[in-house]
């Protein structure tokens, strides 16, 4: 499962890297090491003869920036060394100045010293004319990421270069354009001194702003050949919104809610949904936990962005799926750390959130998060089965604690191996939507133990791995045990089968199900051009299902079908950069096996005797390939194809113990996708940003896993029935209006349609060959504007309006096919407006919003009204200690 | 054998001119991806046509209970709804919307019965209530509590009080309610109860029982009990859809002029053998009465029916005859069908089975006089047959 970096923050969350860009570490003056000295975390080395190790420690000791290296010859050579209030990599990058080694942060915030796998270019610019030097000039690698400014002297240096054939350009407002070919060279400096004429040349809007490492990453994933949407959750960090809510505003995906806070809900990624949108955390597949964990039990707080993929899941991420899904990457956090908000808003909401982070040693690192949220969900709905109808839900209370903390240990082999404790507990209150249900509640319990190791650089710096163990439990009961059943109307009456409000028998129900996982990933680089990823993970599963209650009003076993399951999933994948990156190339391929066991009922069998044990194998392989070009530097083309495959679930596979009958016999889900892009970037968040995307998408999806009904007293079992084609578009542009105003939009039309040509089983052919595919978003969008402003009301202030719309298109319930159709799925488009504030310096936030202003009626799933207009007010206090 | 040659290749809108088109109800549902949901089509249809699509149709909720009056058609939602639907057959033949009633939430209705064009009862399953309602306001006029009838032969459950209402027949002025007095929602408890109740009254009479079966009257079966040309009212009665061991499953009968079953009678389809694979017969569904003393019906051959189950190809369901004095059933050449709704009729003369097969889907006939059947379907449905339904 969340095997590599949930174990430091977790879906609970906790975590732990010290991030030496974001705050400076307390440090004390070293007698052994006269000649450094530190203040506010800055280094002074030297003047004075040491060996590069002498340095190194130096700076890790004193400086308390985690430091690791492997023996090597440069290391022991001695050097002079000299640096002033410098930062501690630059002063560990002067310490390794010269040598064929070089220093690289890796994700846990530990600088890796490791052989240069890059190399360096540096020069100076000069005047041609003058041959002075010229300071602010643009330098640059065309079609990379790689620019940088010259400084007053005209130096420049652009270094962890990956080897290969460049153009290097540098500008100048006021001067021509230079460009030179140059070759970089693993653990070499190629010296490039550039004199531009005076030529006037006008580059107005030519600016570089210095991108945080979030935004690089997220940068660099949009820019991967994978299609893909991001969401930067400290974007979104300080509203009162959870992780679900947040995901809706990424284009492409819908999240189809059933309700309010704790409500359940299926996410729709390019007309896949519910099993076939697979979620990973950390890249880490989140399966085998039943109902008992879901996103929304994940605080936005954690999250510093969740990615969308929409056709291709890189290989390296381990586990089945047809090509979707939401990837959430937790943050990173500062040493010492704290972060409290309180939430409250409408219909009863609040939520409370806490995140401390503390390094009680260098080599330690302790984190702990408590979270609590509660909702009634009292909000008003139009009865979906009796027009007219006004009813009040009073039966939808929501109550979740998340809890949790880790322990990390940065002193050994690995750069982290951390232990992370979580849990969860949740109640919730069933809403009835056609009855008044007043009794029946459901409640999980789901506690998971996890280890984790990174290293990063091993082998000489080309090889990176990740180790993860996960032990998880989890408990899920559904109590219904009522004797009578309400009305809307204010009748009552007794139930049907005796007890129970929800079905034809009651339940007390004591489901448990074990996990046991283990996850690896090796990334090695043959050369800077060349890496390969390889990534299994193992699972076996448990689970127990126990109803004793329903048994007895049943007179028979109708619950206890135990049943288990392993699965084995390896991936590998090679990614080529030739070009400096201009083009990249990742083809992967996956190799799925799967056992299970179970004893599923028999509705069929009188005798009531045990039915024999039934097994399914399955053993499958997925193929993709993906590539992008940078046809200029802010214009790129990406392009993917995948060959997936989704295993079945054991519900699917083993049915519900009851009337849901068990299909062993199931087949994979199979899917060939197809995608294509353009992708247009201009300029840096905050400074004249442009983005805008296009993506067109085919989808032939064949096997597909579907209920069918059998008859005589509502059995039914899964079937691999359906066929489908999906064909669409997506369009997103995000950006910078004014200095001042950021506007983001973005939408999807997809078209869904069965494509069997007979009825399954027969030569008849199909009747709704060609409709489009029921109960599916086929046109849906967001837009939304966001004004900020910095000592607006107050010095060292920042302040934002935001307003975000979203809409989505009606759509029928079932297959069109008469003119007379009525049950639709409305149109839905709503507003919110916000504001939020913060107090910089004090680290205080306030924010508050109403969604959906004008109240309207909005469904996104069949006969589930949502909330109509909300009020949510939050506020946020965030700490970096020093 | 065609019963009815096509003349057109296309579907048509009825034609008032000719009397042979819209003389039946036709109910067809197709599935949403969930199975289990979806939407079902209702239209008027004649025979003269190689297919009918759904796209004149009025969608209901997915396989809903149907009944005909006259030209009055109600609809129930059953478990998908808490409404009930008036259609009228129009002069023209088609078929045109007449009201709708709100019932109790969550009542699951279920059965309706037509005392005249005013006045029909309609079973409240879940809440053990019978609704009496005018069919032409679609007005709520009174309500027999039945509830008292919830027996405790289930020990689990010493308190039930909801005896299950599902089907209902009315003769000599007296409305027989089967009971299906389920302890959970495939089982029934031993023994097959009816409430018999005075129409002129609307009062409950009593309650009868016959140990030999249960479950009697089945869901959306509306000629699961019917009265014959001589008055008897016969009843099939389901054994909890052989789940449960020692249950039997066949019909009962109430001989004209009593409100008792027959002692003497007791067509017992679990022991009865034909011409089927492995013999037996386990269920019969959509049954129709052609007559005569005899009964047309899918009827469940288990040994065909494989376990675990693939229910989107498994076909297990074949056509019968079933002799309701000789006891004898009889395997007609129709092809095995799907375990999905089946839409049966008997009309003048012939027999038209609108089932799901291997190489077809929509109106297949019989012809009881010669003993053939047609090729194929003569008229070929958009979606299931779950319905259909001969107007008077």
């Amino acid at each position: 499962m969340w095997a590599r970096r949930i174990s430091r923050i977790g879906v609970l969350g906790f975590g732990v890297t010290f991030s030496p860009a974001s705050g400076p570490a307390p440090v004390a003056a070293s007698q052994s090491t006269p000649t450094v000295q530190t203040s506010q975390g800055l280094v002074t080395l030297g003047p004075g003869r040491i060996t590069r190790e002498e340095g190194l420690r130096a700076i890790r000791d004193q400086v308390g920036l985690r430091i690791s290296w492997s023996a090597h010859r440069a290391l022991s050579d001695s050097v002079d060394v000299q640096v002033s209030g410098v930062p501690a990599l630059a002063a560990v990058r002067a310490v390794l100045e010269g040598s064929p080694l070089e220093v690289q942060m890796t994700r846990s915030g530990v600088a890796a010293v490791r052989p240069a796998r890059t190399g360096t270019v540096r020069g100076v610019v000069t005047s041609e004319s003058m041959g002075e030097p010229l300071s602010d000039a643009v330098v640059e690698l065309v079609g990379t990421q790689w620019s940088t400014l010259t400084d007053e002297e005209g130096r420049y240096t652009l270094a962890e270069i990956p080897p290969g054939d460049y153009q290097l350009s540098v500008y100048l407002i006021g001067f021509g354009e230079a460009a030179r070919d140059v070759r970089v060279v693993s653990g070499e400096t190629v010296e490039m001194d550039i004199a531009l004429s005076t030529d006037a040349v006008s580059l107005a809007g030519v600016s570089v702003v210095a991108e945080t490492r979030v935004q690089q990453e997220m940068r660099e994933v949009r820019q991967s050949p994978f299609s893909v949407s991001v969401i930067d959750g400290q974007r979104l960090a300080s509203r009162g919104l959870t992780l679900d809510e947040a995901l809706q505003r990424a284009t492409g995906i819908q999240v189809r809610r059933s309700g309010g806070l704790g409500s359940a809900s299926i996410f729709h990624v390019r007309g896949l949904e519910g099993n076939r949108v697979r979620i990973y955390i950390d890249g880490n597949p989140v399966s085998g936990t039943g109902d008992s964990f879901t996103l929304d039990d994940i605080p936005l707080a954690l999250v510093e962005r969740v990615e969308v993929y929409k056709g291709v899941v890189p290989a390296r991420f381990g586990g089945d799926g047809l090509g979707a899904a939401v990837n959430v990457v937790i943050r990173e956090f500062p040493g010492g750390y704290d972060d409290v908000s309180y939430a409250a808003g409408s219909f009863g909401q609040h939520q409370i959130a806490s995140l401390f982070v503390r390094r009680p040693h260098p080599d330690f690192e302790v984190g702990f998060s408590a979270n609590l949220d509660l909702a009634d969900n009292d909000y008003q709905m139009e009865s979906p089965f009796i027009p007219g109808l006004q009813i009040t839900r009073d039966h939808d209370r929501f109550r979740r604690a998340v809890v949790g903390g880790t322990l990390n240990y940065t002193g050994g082999w690995f750069d982290d191996l951390h232990v992370e404790a979580a849990g969860i507990l949740s109640r919730r209150e069933i809403q009835g939507i056609q009855t008044n249900v007043q009794h029946a509640e459901a409640s999980s319990d789901f506690g998971v133990l996890l280890m984790h190791g990174d290293r990063q650089g091993a082998m000489g710096g080309r090889l990176d791995v990740t180790l993860g163990l996960v032990a998880l439990a989890t408990r899920a009961a559904l109590v219904d045990t009522s004797s009578v059943r309400y009305t809307f109307g204010g009748d009552s009456f007794p139930s049907p089968n005796g007890r129970g409000e929800l079905a034809a028998l009651p339940s007390h129900s004591d489901n448990t199900r074990l996990l046991f996982r283990q996850r690896g990933t090796a990334t090695y680089r043959f050369s800077p051009a060349h890496t390969g990823n390889l990534t299994y993970v193992f699972d076996h599963s448990r689970f127990e299902p126990r109803d004793t209650l329903a048994n007895r009003f049943a007179g028979r076993n109708v619950s206890e079908f135990p049943g288990q399951q392993t699965n084995v999933v390896v991936g590998a994948s090679h990614e080529w950069r030739p070009m400096g990156e201009r083009f990249v190339n990742v083809f992967g391929v996956r190799a799925y096996a799967f056992h299970s066991e179970g004893t599923p009922q028999n509705l069929f069998d009188v005798t009531g005797e045990r039915p024999p044990e039934i097994t399914n194998r399955t053993f499958s392989l997925g193929v993709s390939e993906a590539a992008r070009y940078f046809l200029t530097p802010e214009l790129l083309a990406k392009g993917s194809i995948v060959f997936a495959t989704r295993l079945p679930e054991s519900t699917e596979l083993f049915g519900d113990g009851l009337l849901l009958q068990p299909a062993p016999a199931l087949e994979p889900e199979r899917t060939i996708n197809l995608n294509v892009g353009l992708q247009f970037e201009r300029g840096r968040p905050g400074d004249g940003h442009l983005q805008a995307e296009v993506n067109g998408f085919a989808m032939w999806l064949r096997d597909m896993i579907q209920l069918a009904a059998g008859g005589f007293g509502g059995t039914a079992a899964h079937a691999n029935v359906g066929e489908a084609r999906i064909v669409g578009f997506d369009v997103e542009m995000k950006g910078d209006v004014t200095p001042w105003l950021y506007a983001t939009g973005g939408f999807t039309y997809q078209d869904a349609r069965d494509v069997r040509d007979f009825i399954p089983g027969s030569s008849v052919p199909s009747p709704t060959r060609g409709l489009r595919l029921p109960n599916l978003p086929w046109l849906f969008g967001t837009f939304a504007l966001e004004a900020h402003a910095g000592d607006l009301l107050g010095r060292n202030q920042q302040s934002r309006v935001f307003l975000e719309t979203s809409f989505t298109d009606e759509y029928f319930f079932a297959f069109e096919m008469s003119r007379n159709q009525e049950r639709r799925i409305p149109r839905a488009l709503t507003h919110t407006l916000g504001f939020e504030h913060q107090w910089l310096g004090s680290g205080i936030t306030l924010t508050a919003e109403i969604q959906n202003i004008a109240d309207a009626e909005v469904l996104n799933q069949f006969r589930q009204p949502l909330p109509g207009r909300m009020f949510r007010l939050k506020l946020r206090y965030t700490r970096i200690r020093d | 054998m065609a019963l009815v040659a096509g003349c057109s290749d296309s579907p048509t809108e009825p034609n008032p001119d000719d009397p042979r088109q819209a003389e039946f109800l036709l109910v067809t549902s197709i599935a949403n991806e969930s199975g289990v949901d979806g939407a079902s089509f209702i239209q008027t249809i004649g025979l003269d046509q190689p297919a009918v699509d759904n796209s004149s149709a009025f969608e209901q909720s997915f396989r809903p209970y149907t009944f005909v009056n006259g030209d009055d058609v109600i609809v129930l939602q059953g478990q998908y709804g808490d409404q009930a639907f008036r259609y009228t057959r129009a002069s023209d033949g088609t078929l045109t919307e007449g009201g709708v009633m709100n019932l109790p939430a969550g009542s699951g209705a279920s059965g309706v019965a037509f005392v005249s064009e005013t006045k029909a009862y309609l079973s409240l399953t879940f809440i053990g209530r019978i609704l009496i309602f005018n069919p032409q306001t679609m007005t709520t006029t009174g309500e027999i509590d039945l509830t008292a009838l919830g027996i405790a032969r289930n020990p689990s459950n010493p308190s039930d009080q909801n005896p299950e209402p599902v089907l209902l027949a009315i003769r000599d002025g007296k409305l027989f309610v089967t009971l299906h007095q389920l302890v959970t929602g495939f089982a029934s408890a031993d023994g097959a109860d009816i409430a018999v109740v005075d129409v002129a009254t609307d009062t409950f009479e009593k309650v009868i029982t016959d140990p030999r079966t249960a479950t009697p009257g089945s869901f959306g079966g509306f000629e699961s009990m019917f009265v014959d040309e001589d008055g008897d009212l016969y009843v099939y009665s389901g054994g909890s859809y052989g789940f449960v061991p020692g249950q039997q499953h066949g019909f009962l009968r109430i001989r004209s002029g009593e409100t008792d079953f027959d002692p003497g009678y007791f067509l017992n389809l679990s022991t009865v053998t034909t011409n089927v694979p492995g013999a037996q017969i386990s269920q019969i569904n959509a049954p129709v009465y052609a007559g005569g003393g005899v009964m047309y019906a899918m009827a469940e051959v288990p040994e065909l029916r494989p376990f675990p189950p693939n229910f989107a190809r498994d076909l297990f369901f074949q056509a019968v005859r079933i002799d309701l004095a000789g006891g004898q059933v009889t395997a007609l050449p129709l092809p095995v069908a799907r375990p999905i709704g089946s839409g049966l009729a008997f009309h003048e003369g012939q027999m038209i089975f609108g089932i799901s097969t291997a190489t077809g889907v929509g109106l297949y006939t019989y012809d009881p006089v010669s003993g053939e059947v047609s090729d194929g379907p003569i008229v070929n449905t958009a979606g299931d047959p779950s319905y259909l339904i001969a107007f008077d």
